[in-house]
């Protein structure tokens, strides 16, 4: 329902940007997804999300010459995971990302390449789709949890922009989506700590097209 | 009027057999029957009426008398050719001879009595009477009659004819009809002269009786050279075996007492085995087995050989008193009774199966008794599955001790049945006192009624059927209630058990069970039965052989010692001791082997010589300088002997005193003595030197060497390593035993502990004898064995005790420290499931077998405020078992366990008291509450967390009384559940979850199951209190919540 509301937010922005250029896509991707260690009285263990494929969709405007702002929408296939000693406990998932960020393109809006840095902000929505079990291997870690998360997500990314035609565009960047670790959906056990960030690396193209 | 006082009569006299179904129909003939001959192709039985000087004529279909065919003289035998054509009927015509001339039998104005055959041609009716020819080779003058004995066809054309001084073949086909004298045997055999006193029947005139096998192929007669038809020495009884289609004659003069009777003759198929009067003989006339206690009357009883069910029907009429005629269901090998079968009168004579074998018909007193054998399988005969029913008490419980008796008809019928103890029997109740068979009946016991009683009382239970043609044998039920210094473990084996061998190296016991003449082979570590050894009549010692590969039985109703390879527990061929020898004792020593033998005549008891390779006995004439044949020997049969453990000697020991040693290495015997004027009891060699009888030491030399201290003639005595085991009775049989462990050299005061249960004695297991069921309980018994374990077992009331070789050491008192719930450790509440922590709790580990949970377990009990705690399981530290329903409040638990009794040991049981059992795994962990997801049926874990909607089920103890109320031990029920008293609330972080089942799991003992449902709206949490409350008891958990 959150999904819902915000995407009816940026739906109400569009229309008071002026002489604005708009566009719209779709993403196609892989994530990559450094896992975080775990550590408990018998030993360590590592644990977060396997890489996986990611589709998703985005729109914008360009308002200014170098500056545009736009959203996104992410579903990555991404299964939690916990390992130790050779042995891995997956745990069926995936993680919606939604975002808003500004862009600074280094050329101009006519120019038919366009590199671009980003930043931005949104949330991921963390859910785990597995069959709960009580007796989950490495559970002396954490567990892996048939439940929804959601965490606040900054956003940071790079790219570069290729106008194939007046209408179509295409791009390939390389993103990173940072969250609090999800620690409801991968559960340290009591006596165990999980901290810091989650990072989620993301290297995708898209195609979009432009009005 | 003479009809209706005939008919008052018939009913007084009809009431003799009210409340006894009999076996057969009895078809009067008006006269005393001699003979019977079946004529199946007209359908006809023929009865030869000895004094109503005719043939009567039965008919098989309806049973009833049909015209007699009249004859001139006194049918003694009759006999009918195998094609049913001619009739033979002889004229006994016994004159009765005075000086050397032979006058008529003027008796009844008959002109003529002369030994004759007639022939009755069945066809075409004409009849020959011819006078039967005297021998040809008589060197008396004048030349005395042939009268005629006894008559029967075989399979040939010719009839057997025995007459007092020829045997001849008769050709009935032949005018005249030819007699053909047979050159051998010579016989000089004899009937009673008539007439004849009043009361004096058939069989005791003619004397003989003759037997044809199924094949028809072999004739046994049976006769005796005296007129009164004894077997003495002088005048003998001769039993003569013809081979129908070789000509052949075998003949022997035997000498019995008492009288070989009932004079009659039964074959089985083949001619091989053969019953004469009280004997069952094999082709060579060994006496394999004779009916134990005969009165040797010729005319009372017969017998049957039914070798198509391999049984034979006995009506032996015991000396041990009169009683009604009962028929005997014996086995064709050592006449086990098997069955005892009410009769309406008793057989007189002979008997013929019909050739099917579905009907005999058997002379008895009033003319001929018709039995249907063919459906005897399907006959009413009421029995109990079990011989026996211990009830064992323990000290600790008060409640009633049962048992269940099948009662059952082994025909398969529905028959009706009555219960019944000895007038005056308290404590004692059954389900049903009467029935129908089958039947299973529960019979309580209540051990208050039996607590003055320290050891076993024995109460005979008495099954009466009016249906019921077989007579039930007694049930014994064994009452035990064991006293907390008593020792040892009672192990049920019922039936008269006269001797014990343990055979440790193949882990087996031997148990001599006499009444049915088997050795029972048990399993010396769990006591199982492994197999039964069928011995001759009336078994009374076993021995090994040196090399230990055979047993041996001495058997008291035999002639033969019973052999058994103990490789295969299969029999081996038996030794066959002199005729009149029945060898009661065998014993082994390194080169020979000897029995002590009862003997027929006198001296009652001699020594035999044994050859165990040709497995026959000879009987030396003296023993050395010592006597053995000689009719004035001091020997008795009541005795034994034993090889010593090297095989250096063997010892023999008589109850008048008499003590020998027979020196194996000078096969001689070199010691006999009699400084003793009676000696009994248990017996030993000890060894090559030091003998033991009754308590009594004796050296090589035969002289009394001291005694061992405590014992007596009754005592239970097994001398091992220079210890003597001994066990003592008590002023009964009812009374506890007295045990002790002495070292024979260096005795100490008598001090014994108690035994749980007496040892049996000679005088113990002497009881009446029970119709044809041997009975010979020699003055020396061995009781006792040690097995493998190390235990010690010996004979008692119920069977045997098993003693460990711990008993004389204390046994340390049961020490309590603590009791909990056996969920979590916690409180307790009525029908918790409990652990009981402490020292010396059960002097063994166990487990129950099922349910319902037993109250005694590996002789450990407990009493909480004196109800019977049921157990789970015991062991020396811990037991684990069921708190009784009706404990609430302050609890006093008691235990006991092999005789020794904790202190009380006080404890608060709250009413309610839930628990959830810890006992859960899940992958590493362990320890965790028993509280599972119905949405996977996992533990609730940290990865199996609980979801909102879940249901959860706990599986705990401790939530008290229910409603149905359950029973203590027992199962609850799988259908109607049983709900806790109290309803607990189950919380999950102050939030209430609906509770939708409270009470204990079906099919378990005190376990509970709570069932309840999470909201749809629920916190989560990784640490969320989860509480069972229930009363004044609860069970707090913290358990993962996730809220999707």
């Amino acid at each position: 329902m959150k999904l819902y509301r915000i995407s009816f937010a940026f739906m109400l922005l569009a229309p008071l940007a002026v002489a604005q250029q708009w566009e719209a896509g779709g993403l196609g991707g892989f994530s990559f997804n450094p896992s975080t260690t775990v550590t408990n009285s018998s030993g360590t263990a590592t644990t977060g999300f396997k890489n996986g494929f990611l589709v998703g969709a985005f729109a914008g405007s360009d308002d200014y010459a170098r500056l545009s702002g736009e959203a996104s929408y992410i579903f990555r296939q991404s299964d939690s995971m916990v390992s130790s000693g050779g042995q891995e406990v997956d745990f069926a998932g995936h993680t919606q990302f939604l975002d808003f960020r500004m862009l600074v393109h280094a050329t101009s809006r006519e120019s038919r390449i366009r590199p671009f840095v980003a930043i931005g902000g949104g949330v991921a929505i963390y859910s785990g789709t597995g069959q709960p079990n009580a007796a989950q291997p490495l559970n002396d870690f954490v567990a892996l949890t048939n439940t929804r998360e959601t965490k606040p997500m900054i956003s940071g990314a790079g790219g570069i922009k290729c106008r194939l035609s007046q209408h179509v565009g295409l791009r390939f960047e390389f993103r990173d989506y940072a969250t609090p670790f999800p620690n409801r959906l991968i559960a340290p056990v009591p006596g165990t700590t999980v901290g810091g960030w989650a990072q989620n690396f993301v290297v995708m193209g898209g195609i979009s097209g432009i009005f | 009027m003479r009809h209706c006082i005939f008919a008052a009569l018939s009913i007084l006299s009809s009431g003799i057999y009210v409340g006894a179904a009999t076996f057969g129909t009895v078809v009067p003939i008006g006269g005393h029957a001699s003979d019977l001959a079946l004529d199946e192709s007209r359908g006809r039985l023929y009865i030869a009426n000895f004094a109503g000087r005719r043939i009567d004529v039965m008919s098989t279909s309806t049973n009833t008398l049909g015209t007699a065919i009249p004859v001139s003289g006194t049918p003694g035998s009759i006999a009918l050719s195998p094609d049913s054509r001619y009739l033979l009927v002889t004229n006994y015509g016994n004159c009765e001879i005075t000086g050397t001339t032979s006058t008529p039998c003027d008796y009844l104005s008959q002109p003529t009595n002369v030994p004759e055959l007639t022939v009755i041609d069945l066809v075409t009716n004409v009849r020959q009477t011819v006078t039967i020819p005297p021998t040809n080779n008589s060197t008396v003058k004048p030349i005395p009659p042939s009268i005629p004995l006894a008559m029967a066809f075989g399979g040939g054309t010719k009839a057997l004819l025995v007459a007092s001084t020829a045997i001849f073949l008769v050709d009935p086909t032949t005018t005249p009809p030819t007699f053909v004298q047979q050159a051998a045997p010579q016989v000089i055999l004899t009937g009673a002269p008539l007439p004849t006193t009043f009361g004096t029947y058939p069989p005791e005139i003619l004397n003989a009786s003759t037997g044809v096998s199924g094949d028809g192929q072999t004739i046994i007669v049976l006769a005796s050279e005296s007129p009164d038809g004894s077997c003495t020495g002088d005048t003998p009884c001769v039993l003569l075996r013809y081979g129908v289609t070789s000509g052949s004659f075998t003949a022997i003069a035997i000498t019995t007492t008492p009288v070989l009777g009932p004079r009659d003759v039964s074959v089985d198929q083949h001619g091989s085995n053969f019953v004469a009067g009280w004997g069952l003989y094999n082709p060579n006339f060994v006496l394999l087995a004779e009916f134990p206690y005969p009165t040797g009357s010729l005319n009372v009883g017969g017998h049957a050989y039914d070798w198509t069910h391999n049984l034979i029907y006995a009506d032996i009429p015991s000396s041990n008193g009169a009683g009604p005629p009962v028929l005997s269901i014996a086995a064709t090998d050592n006449l086990t009774i098997n069955e005892r079968i009410n009769l309406q009168e008793d057989l007189a004579g002979r008997s013929i199966f019909s050739s099917n074998m579905n009907t005999l018909y058997a002379i008895s007193n009033s003319g001929v008794t018709v039995f249907p054998v063919g459906s005897f399988a399907t006959a009413h005969r009421v029995a109990a599955q079990q011989e026996q029913l211990l009830f064992l008490g323990t000290s600790c419980v008060n409640g009633p001790l049962t048992q269940t008796l099948y009662v059952y008809d082994l025909g398969g019928g529905q028959t009706d049945f009555t219960l019944s103890v000895p007038a005056g029997t308290n404590g004692i109740t059954f389900s049903q006192s009467s029935g129908t068979t089958p039947a299973n009946v529960t019979i309580s016991v209540d051990p208050t009624a039996f607590q003055g009683q320290a050891g076993t009382t024995v109460v005979p239970l008495t099954i009466q059927s009016n249906g019921s043609i077989g007579i039930p044998n007694t049930v014994n039920l064994l009452i035990n209630t064991e006293q907390p210094n008593q020792r040892g473990i009672i192990h049920s084996l019922p039936g008269k058990i006269v001797d014990l061998l343990a055979d440790n190296p193949r882990g087996r016991i031997y148990a001599l069970r006499q009444d049915t003449n088997q050795v029972i082979v048990l399993n010396s570590t769990n006591f199982s039965q492994l197999g039964v050894l069928r011995t001759g009549n009336t078994p009374t010692q076993m021995t090994f052989t040196r090399d230990n590969n055979y047993l041996i039985v001495g058997n008291d109703n035999s002639q033969i010692a019973s052999v058994f390879d103990l490789n295969t527990l299969n029999a081996s061929p038996f030794i066959v001791f002199p005729s009149g020898h029945y060898p009661r004792s065998v014993a082994v020593s390194t080169s020979s082997m000897l029995g002590l033998s009862r003997n027929a005549g006198t001296p009652p008891g001699l020594v035999d010589q044994v050859d165990f390779s040709t497995r026959t006995a000879t009987t030396p004439s003296t023993l050395g300088i010592f006597c053995n044949t000689s009719p004035t020997c001091n020997s008795v049969a009541n005795g034994i002997m034993i090889g010593s453990p090297s095989g250096a000697t063997i010892f023999t020991a008589m109850n008048n005193g008499v003590v020998l040693l027979f020196d194996d290495g000078y096969q001689a015997f070199e010691a006999a003595r009699q400084d003793l004027t009676s000696l009994a009891g248990a017996y030993g060699a000890i060894s090559d030197t030091m003998f033991m009888a009754g308590g009594n030491l004796f050296n090589r030399s035969m002289v009394p060497d001291g005694t061992i201290t405590g014992t007596t003639a009754t005592s239970t005595i097994l001398v091992a390593n220079g210890n003597a085991f001994i066990v003592n009775g008590g002023a009964s049989a009812a009374a506890p035993g007295a045990l002790q462990e002495e070292n024979i050299t260096t005795p100490l005061p008598f001090n014994p502990v108690q035994t749980v249960e007496a040892p049996v004695t000679a005088a113990s297991l002497t009881t009446p004898p029970v119709g044809q069921i041997g009975e010979t309980i020699l003055a020396f018994l061995r009781t006792a064995a040690t097995i493998p374990s190390g235990s010690t077992i010996y004979l008692s009331v119920s069977g045997f005790t098993e003693i460990p070789a711990t008993f004389n050491q204390p046994i340390p008192f049961p020490e309590i420290s603590s009791v909990t719930n056996s969920a979590n450790n916690g409180q307790t509440a009525p029908g918790s499931l409990i652990t009981i922590r402490g020292g010396g709790l059960s002097a063994s580990s166990g487990s129950a077998p099922g349910l319902p949970l037993p109250t005694t377990l590996d002789n450990t009990c407990a009493t909480i405020n004196n109800v019977p705690v049921p157990l789970i399981s015991v062991s020396s530290t811990q037991i684990h078992a069921q708190l009784p329903y009706e404990i609430v409040g302050t609890a006093n638990l008691v235990i006991t366990s092999s005789g020794s009794r904790s202190g009380p040991f006080n404890f608060t049981v709250l009413p309610n008291a839930p628990a959830v059992f810890l006992s859960g795994t899940a992958g590493s962990l362990t320890n965790l509450p028993l509280i599972y997801r119905a949405a996977n049926n996992q533990l609730v874990d940290f990865s199996n967390p609980i979801h909102p909607g879940d249901t959860l089920v706990m599986i705990a103890t401790g939530l008290g009384q229910t409603t149905p109320a359950a029973v203590d031990g027992a199962a609850a029920p799988l259908v109607t559940l049983e709900h806790a008293l109290v309803t607990p609330t189950v919380t999950l972080e102050n939030t209430n979850l609906e509770v939708t089942f409270a009470g204990l799991m079906p099919g378990q003992v005190g376990t509970y199951q709570i069932n309840a449902v999470v909201p749809h709206k629920i916190a989560a949490g990784a640490e969320v209190p989860l509480v069972i409350q229930q009363g004044s008891g609860s069970n707090a958990f913290t358990v993962r919540v996730v809220n999707p």
